[in-house]
C-alpha cells in the first residue's frame, strides 16, 4: 500500500479534498505532494483524525511541520487545519475552529513562499469558506460575504486560468453558497450568480472535484435555485430544469442519503404540481 | 409549465411507487397531500370518477400518514372540510364529515404546532409564520358554512335551530380572523343565520 510509485499510496491530492472528509481515495492520488514517508503520515493523520485521535493525528503533524522539507510544509500545514475542522465539527469546538483557521492561513502563507500557487488558492478558497462552512456567527456578517467572494472569484479567475477544474469545481460550489446564503440582502441578480455558478459546478462533476456526498449536495441545491427562480420570473424552463434535476435525484442510489433522496422526491411532486 | 394533465401523467408515473417507498412518514403525508390534490383536478377536467375517488383515497392515506404531525394534519383536515362538503351524493354525510374534519383542524392548528420545527410540511407553504393562524380562521369560517347546510338539511324546527345557533358561533369566531376578506365573509354569513333564526324562532 505504501509502496511507490505514489499513485499506489491512499492519499488523495489535498487541495481539493472536502476538509472535513478524511477517507483516502486511492484514485485520487497525486504524485505532486513529496516523499512517500510524508504521504504516508499524512494519511495516517487524517485517518486518526477521522477516528477522533485528534490530540495523537495533531502530534504527528506538529512533527512534520518542524521537519519537512520547505516544498511540502504548506501540505502538512494544510492537513493539520483539516484535522482541527474534524475536531470542530464534531465537538462544536471553538477552540478548533479559531486553530483551523490560523493553521490555514499559515498553509496558504507557506504555498504562496514557495510559489505553490495552486495549492495557495485552494487554500485560500478554504480559509475563506471556513466560517460560513463550520457555522460561525461571523459567516452571517455582510462584510465577511463582500470579502469573502472577492477571494473566491479570484480563486475561480486563477483556477480558470491554469486550466485547473477540480479547483474550479469546488470554488464554484462554495461561490454559491456566498451568493445565495444571505436573505437579507438576496436579490434576483444573486440568485442568477448562484445558478451560474451551480450549473459550472455540475458540469465539472466528471473531473473529480468533489466528493460523492458533495455531487447530490450541489445537484439539489441547483435544483432549489432554480425552482426559486421559476418563482421570481415566472419562467416555466427554470421549473422544468429544477424538474429534471430533482427528477434524477431522486432515482439515485448511493450516495445520496434518505433525507437527500426525500427532498428530491418531494420537490419532483412540488414541481410537477406546479 | 405543464398542463394538468401532462402534470397527472407525470405524477402517476413517478409518485405512487416512490411514495410508497418513503420511511419519513411525514414526507410521505406531504407526497400524498400534493399528489391528491391535483389528481382531483385532473379528474374535474376528464370528468373521471376512478380518479375523483382516487384522489379521496390519497388524500384519507396523507391523513394518515400525517399522524403525530399537528400542523400538517391541521392542513389535511382543513382540505378534508372543503372536500367533503362539496360531495352531492351523500349530503348529509358529507357535511358530517367535513364538520369534524374542520373541528378537528381548529383542535390541531394551534400557535404551538406552527413552531414545530421547519420540517417537510414547511414546504407546503414556503416561509410563512401564519399557517396556523391562517388555518385556524379558514375552518372556522367555513364550519360556520358547513353547519348552516346542516340546518338545511334538518328535519325539525328544534335540530334546525341548533344547528343555525352552532352555525352562528363558528361565524361569531371567524370574524375575529385577521383578513378583512374572512371578516366580511363571517359577517354576511352572521347576518343570513340570524335572519334565518329570527324567523324560525319567530314563528
Amino acid at each position: 500500500m505504501l509502496a511507490s510509485p505514489y499513485g499506489e499510496v491512499a492519499v488523495r491530492r489535498l487541495d481539493w479534498l472536502p476538509l472535513s472528509t478524511a477517507s483516502p481515495n486511492a484514485a485520487g492520488a497525486s504524485p505532486t505532494l513529496g516523499p512517500p514517508l510524508i504521504i504516508a503520515k499524512l494519511a495516517i493523520a487524517r485517518l486518526l483524525g477521522e477516528d477522533g485521535n485528534y490530540e495523537e493525528a495533531h502530534s504527528l503533524v506538529e512533527s512534520l511541520v518542524s521537519a519537512s522539507e520547505p516544498g511540502y510544509k504548506h501540505y502538512v500545514l494544510y492537513v493539520g487545519a483539516a484535522i482541527q475542522v474534524m475536531k470542530a465539527q464534531r465537538n462544536k469546538d471553538r477552540s478548533a475552529q479559531q486553530q483551523a483557521g490560523l493553521l490555514m492561513k499559515r498553509a496558504r502563507e507557506e504555498a504562496v513562499a514557495v510559489g505553490d500557487e495552486s495549492a495557495a488558492s485552494a487554500f485560500a478558497l478554504y480559509e475563506t469558506a471556513l466560517p460560513l462552512l463550520l457555522g460561525e456567527e461571523t459567516a452571517k456578517a455582510l462584510e465577511y460575504r463582500v470579502s469573502g467572494l472577492a477571494v473566491i472569484e479570484k480563486v475561480i479567475a486563477d483556477a480558470r486560468r491554469r486550466g485547473e477544474k477540480r479547483l474550479l469545481g469546488r470554488a464554484s460550489l462554495y461561490a454559491s453558497l456566498f451568493y445565495v446564503d444571505y436573505p437579507e440582502s438576496f436579490s434576483g441578480e444573486d440568485l442568477r450568480r448562484g445558478i451560474d455558478a451551480l450549473d459550472e459546478t455540475v458540469d465539472l462533476i466528471p473531473a473529480g472535484g468533489l466528493s460523492p456526498d458533495e455531487v447530490v449536495f450541489a445537484r439539489l441545491r441547483l435544483g432549489a435555485l432554480l425552482y426559486a427562480q421559476g418563482w421570481t420570473r415566472l419562467d416555466s424552463a427554470s421549473f422544468e430544469r429544477a424538474l429534471r434535476e430533482f427528477e434524477q435525484l431522486s432515482v439515485m442510489s448511493d450516495p445520496i442519503t434518505k433525507d437527500q433522496k426525500t427532498a428530491a422526491i418531494l420537490m419532483t411532486i412540488i414541481c410537477c404540481r406546479i | 409549465m405543464l398542463s394538468n394533465l401532462d402534470q397527472l401523467e407525470r405524477l402517476l408515473s413517478f409518485a405512487a411507487s416512490r411514495l410508497r417507498d418513503l420511511e419519513d412518514k411525514e414526507a410521505e403525508a406531504v407526497g400524498r397531500y400534493i399528489f391528491s390534490q391535483t389528481m382531483r383536478k385532473a379528474s374535474f377536467k376528464r370528468k373521471q370518477v376512478e380518479e375523483f375517488v382516487e384522489a379521496f383515497r390519497q388524500l384519507e392515506a396523507a391523513k394518515q400518514s400525517a399522524e403525530g404531525v399537528s400542523p400538517l394534519k391541521a392542513i389535511i383536515e382543513n382540505t378534508r372540510g372543503d372536500w367533503y362538503s362539496q360531495i352531492v351524493s351523500d349530503r348529509k354525510l358529507g357535511l358530517d364529515t367535513a364538520e369534524t374534519a374542520y373541528e378537528s383542524a381548529i383542535r390541531l392548528a394551534t400557535p404551538e404546532a406552527e413552531k414545530e420545527g421547519q420540517s417537510w410540511w414547511r414546504m407546503l407553504y414556503g416561509k410563512r409564520e401564519d399557517v396556523m393562524e391562517m388555518m385556524r380562521d379558514h375552518a372556522w369560517l367555513q364550519l360556520g358554512g358547513v353547519r348552516e347546510n346542516q340546518a338545511k338539511l334538518a328535519r325539525t324546527k328544534s335540530s334546525k335551530i341548533e344547528r343555525l345557533r352552532a352555525s352562528a358561533d363558528a361565524y361569531r369566531q371567524a370574524s375575529q380572523g385577521k383578513s378583512e376578506f374572512q371578516q366580511a365573509a363571517a359577517q354576511e354569513g352572521l347576518r343570513r343565520v340570524e335572519n334565518e333564526l329570527a324567523t324560525l324562532e319567530g314563528k
